[in-house]
């Protein structure tokens, strides 16, 4: 009898037991998940006074590391950006990390110091390749290299995504249709500069048409309908109209390109004397 | 006589239009698209084209009096713009003076007869926008009394139509 309260007694500790661990271990994902919503977590390490949690978002273009204080005790830990490599090819990179405190105001640095204290028990910090386009596409693994030798080096996979400037170089396109229905091209072609950390890429062009100015006295806006600009990468060469759903501008390219664009006009009778403005020709980048 | 006249009319427009540099950068993950746009500006200078189908209304006549001959050509007139119309035709006669009665005919436009000076005719507008049209030119020649024009093969007259834009 004596020994079945005992067996009871210890059945009722080791049931209490398991439920404080259960509230803590859910606390302490509830604290976590607070933190970074909608992050995989992937790697953790811990010891007497910090934890560390790596963990990344869905694109795996940011790294999320979460610092947490298990001691009452200030603790400082330090790490630096160390290599930078690409998966594929194994190319190392000198570079930094853009690095966030707060989720929003990114800084590119090189070092990481971290202070836990009694206000701070945890931090996050956010980490991303930095909009580098000498850093081709691609993903990259990269060193976090601890400056205590009691904590582990961090190990994380980030993913530069494609990216690309484009500056169009140019005084509006202008047309001057003065010796009746022909072809002209315009006063200037246009210079595109297309830089960009990826390949397989090409260079669209699509546009509106142009709106007659000052034609009140007509019932109908005039226009210069779209298929009636064409645009070529040759002025000597096969010139395509340029559709409202746009057209592509030579082949696929690689890297950064420099382009030279030449519209021409075709003028008909149709066209009323005039100026005609509105229009536009949009130039982008397709995957 | 066949003329073709293109009338390329005034128009100057000075566009005082800086250098511009524009640029768009960004990523394209997930499909983005980033793109750089320009404007477009053209000028169509007024423009058009008359075209007077016949090269030449040539006459023979035998002298008769009031011996008289009609020929008909027609006239294109085409233009991107506002146009008036002026015609002008000088007299059918030789170097000595001696002439021949003219009378044309544009077609239901108007009607002119030359004699011994030349003949003007204005049309404002022919067209109030751009447009098209055919017209027909009639030419009636008639002499007058048997000696009241030299013989000879040297009478002509010029014809000229100008369209022009206010």
């Amino acid at each position: 009898m004596i020994q079945g309260r005992t067996s009871v007694k210890l059945i009722w500790v080791i049931v209490l037991a398991l439920a404080v661990h259960l509230f803590l271990l859910s606390n302490s994902a509830t604290i976590t998940a607070a933190i970074s919503s909608g992050v995989g977590w992937d790697w953790s390490f811990s010891n007497s006074d910090i934890r560390i949690e790596l963990g990344y978002d869905r694109s795996h273009e940011e790294a999320v590391i979460v610092f947490s204080a298990v001691s009452n005790r200030p603790t400082n830990v330090s790490y630096q950006v160390g290599s930078i490599k690409r998966i594929t090819d194994l190319a190392g990179y000198n570079s930094s990390l853009l690095v966030s405190k707060n989720k929003q105001s990114f800084q590119l640095e090189t070092n990481i110091a971290v202070h836990l204290d009694s206000y701070n028990p945890s931090l996050e910090y956010r980490l991303r390749m930095p909009g580098d386009l000498d850093l081709p596409a691609g993903d990259y693994q990269v060193e976090l290299i601890p400056l205590d030798r009691n904590l582990p080096p961090i190990s994380i996979v980030l993913r530069q995504s494609k990216l690309y400037e484009l500056h169009v170089n140019s005084s509006p396109i202008e047309f001057e249709a003065f010796s009746g229905p022909g072809d002209y091209l315009a006063k200037e072609p246009i210079s595109v500069q297309v830089k960009t950390n990826f390949s397989g890429w090409r260079l669209k062009v699509h546009g509106s048409p142009l709106i007659l100015v000052n034609d009140a006295q007509f019932d109908q806006t005039e226009h210069i309908p779209l298929d009636r600009m064409l645009v070529s990468l040759d002025p000597d060469g096969n010139f395509v109209p340029i559709t409202e759903h746009g057209v592509f501008l030579g082949g696929t390219q690689s890297g950064s390109v420099l382009f030279t664009v030449y519209f021409l006009l075709q003028s008909t009778w149709d066209d009323f004397a005039g100026t005609y403005e509105g229009g536009s020709v949009s130039f982008s980048i397709v995957d | 006589m066949k003329k073709i006249m293109v009338v390329v009319l005034a128009l100057s427009l000075i566009l005082g239009l800086g250098a511009l540099a524009s640029a768009a950068e960004g990523s394209l993950k997930d499909g983005g698209k980033v793109s750089d746009t320009i404007p477009v500006k053209a000028v169509v200078g007024k423009y058009a084209l008359v075209n007077i189908d016949a090269e030449s209304i040539n006459f023979v006549f035998e002298g008769a009096a009031t011996e008289n001959y009609k020929e008909t050509t027609t006239v294109a007139v085409e233009s991107n713009c506002a146009i008036n119309l002026f015609f002008e035709a000088t007299p059918l006669k030789i170097d000595d003076g001696d002439w021949i009665e003219v009378n044309y005919e544009f077609g239901n436009l108007f009607e002119l007869t030359t004699t011994d000076t030349k003949g003007e005719k204005s049309v404002n507008p022919l067209f109030t926008q751009k447009d098209k049209q055919m017209y027909n030119l009639s030419v009636t020649a008639k002499l007058a009394e048997i000696s009241s024009q030299s013989a000879s093969d040297d009478y002509s007259a010029n014809i000229t139509i100008t369209v022009f834009a206010d």
